[in-house]
């Protein structure tokens, strides 16, 4: 048999990359929760989205001013250490772009919009940008291309990128994205950084929410938000009609998430949106083929709730779907935007209603 | 109730490490292998009052953890034809340790498990036999043919331990 330096090795090596993980789960967690009561640990599926050529009225729902409130117990957060958002990535003027954990950021002039598609198998999502003259970028879930010819390995704001120029693609291994480019949407690549989501959701500590910060409740969830954002109720409909955004709770500015179409029809979108959506899910066959991949990139958990962050990227937007024992699931859309500080508070403040 | 609870807590912190590595490799997928190994670590817990007197509860929770991957990978066979499109939430920044999954993943499940025993969780080859109720010479090969079809996908040579070549 052959002998060298082998397999084991590249192995362990690999097998590593996991350990942060794994030593900030907190398994001794489940003897606390399994104490009170609590359900096992699960994931819940992650229906999912879409919404709205909104007709928002304001009406009142469930406002609360601060009030202290203890933190989950437990909170699980798969991922590197740090994941910054590099703020300075971002050339001025220029607009950013956010697709699940990586963001990029494109010209003034260009314009940004959503695109929906069937797979086959799965529903996949692309968010574009384009300029003039055939410029553009493409952002969607990671395949590898054809034959997985050789690659170069670039490291652009501490992301690993793999890059074949010749078909003018990049894949973020760690985060699961790949971008494609037109014309001079290649420097748009160098604006790579890791997006709000994935600073928010890097492995820490909870943070309380400022105590200035107005509470909302909704289907049994509550949210903290900055004082200063509205609160409206929106009273949604979709073209398409696959799914009836009666119940949605949207705060603060008009969140421009645009209903996702038939397949291939263009959505535009306004990035670098706040807010916060909160959503009655529809765990029905109305969402059909739109259901994303049910999976969590990110799972907190205590003894009343379990949140799931969701794997499939929406453009701009991370997505939560919580689970408060005892009610359907909610799911809570919130815009992606700055260094992922706030939204990483409104993410922690995510809890059972009183 | 509370010293049941600290030698749990201070079981499955010595256990996680070792299970997260077999879960990643069984899997190829970070988040995959999280849920696998807090599902383990539940069932170890709400077993524990018997489980804690075993001679090796750690076997046990190997043995869990193997039979959820094996049940989850026959729900999502589909996923390995986009493997890449499904596993978002790999913590890997260096490219080749991805290689290095993709290949274990395209491995024969009892070659896939045979290996992760013996490379990850360190088990020698009579060991994996008994957890794998299979005789040894058969773990032996699985092991070879493994590291083989490992090497070859990485362009390495692969190495056959002294034990695995005692047959």
């Amino acid at each position: 048999m052959i002998d060298g330096p082998g397999v084991r090795a590249r192995l362990e090596a690999a097998a590593s990359d996991v350990d942060r993980i794994a030593d900030s789960m907190d398994l001794a967690g489940m003897t606390r929760s399994r104490r009170r009561g609590a359900t096992a640990l699960r994931l819940v599926g992650l229906g999912a989205l879409a919404c709205a050529s909104l007709v928002a009225v304001v009406i009142g729902i469930v406002v609360s001013g601060p009030r202290g409130s203890s933190p989950p117990t437990t909170t699980v957060v798969p991922g590197l250490s740090a994941r910054p958002v590099d703020l300075a990535a971002t050339p001025e003027g220029w607009t950013p772009l956010d697709f699940g954990d990586v963001q990029v950021s494109v010209p003034p002039n260009w314009r940004p919009k959503a695109l929906v598609f069937h797979g086959p198998p799965h529903l996949t999502l692309s968010y574009v940008a384009e300029g003039s003259g055939g410029d553009g970028v493409t952002l969607q879930a990671a395949t590898y291309p054809s034959g997985h010819p050789p690659y170069r390995l670039e490291h652009i704001h501490g992301l690993a990128v793999r890059i074949w120029e010749r078909f003018r693609l990049a894949i973020v291994p760690a985060a699961g994205v790949q971008i494609e480019w037109s014309g001079d949407g290649r420097s748009v690549l160098d604006t790579l950084t890791w997006s709000p989501q994935a600073a928010a959701l890097a492995a820490r500590t909870t943070a309380p929410p400022a105590s200035s910060w107005r509470r909302v409740s909704f289907g049994g969830v509550q949210v903290a938000v900055p004082e200063s954002w509205r609160v409206k109720r929106i009273l949604g409909s979709c073209a398409a009609s696959f799914f009836v955004n009666e119940d949605a709770v949207l705060l603060d500015r008009d969140l421009p998430l645009k209903c996702l179409t038939a397949p291939g029809l263009p959505v535009v979108v306004e990035p670098r949106r706040m807010g916060v959506m909160v959503n009655l899910l529809r765990q029905d066959s109305a969402l059909g083929p739109y259901k994303f991949p049910t999976r969590c990139v990110a799972r907190r958990t205590s003894p009343a709730e379990t949140l799931c962050t969701a794997r499939a990227p929406l453009a701009d937007l991370m997505l939560v779907e919580v689970t408060v024992h005892g009610h359907k699931p909610v799911l809570v859309a919130i815009g992606q935007f700055g260094d992922g500080h706030e939204v990483q508070q409104i993410y922690d403040s995510i809890r059972p209603a009183p | 109730m509370e010293g049941a609870e600290k030698e749990f807590e201070r079981f499955a912190r010595e256990q996680a490490r070792s299970l997260m590595r077999q879960a990643y490799l069984l899997t190829g997928d970070a988040a995959e292998a999280q849920d696998l190994v807090q599902e383990t670590m539940l069932r170890a817990w709400r077993s524990w009052p018997t489980l804690s007197s075993y001679e090796q509860p750690g076997a046990w929770c190997r043995q869990v953890l193997h039979r959820l991957a094996v049940g989850r990978w026959r729900k999502l066979v589909v996923r390995h034809r986009h493997p890449l499109a499904e596993s978002s939430a790999t913590p890997a920044t260096d490219a080749d340790h991805l290689d290095v999954v993709a290949a274990v993943r395209a491995l024969r499940v009892p070659e896939r498990r045979a290996l992760v025993l013996h490379d990850i969780a360190g088990l020698s080859v009579a060991e994996i036999a008994g957890e794998m109720q299979a005789p040894e010479g058969t773990v032996r090969s699985w092991l070879t043919r493994a590291r083989a079809q490992v090497a070859a996908q990485l362009g390495i040579s692969s190495v056959t331990t002294a034990e695995e070549r005692r047959s």
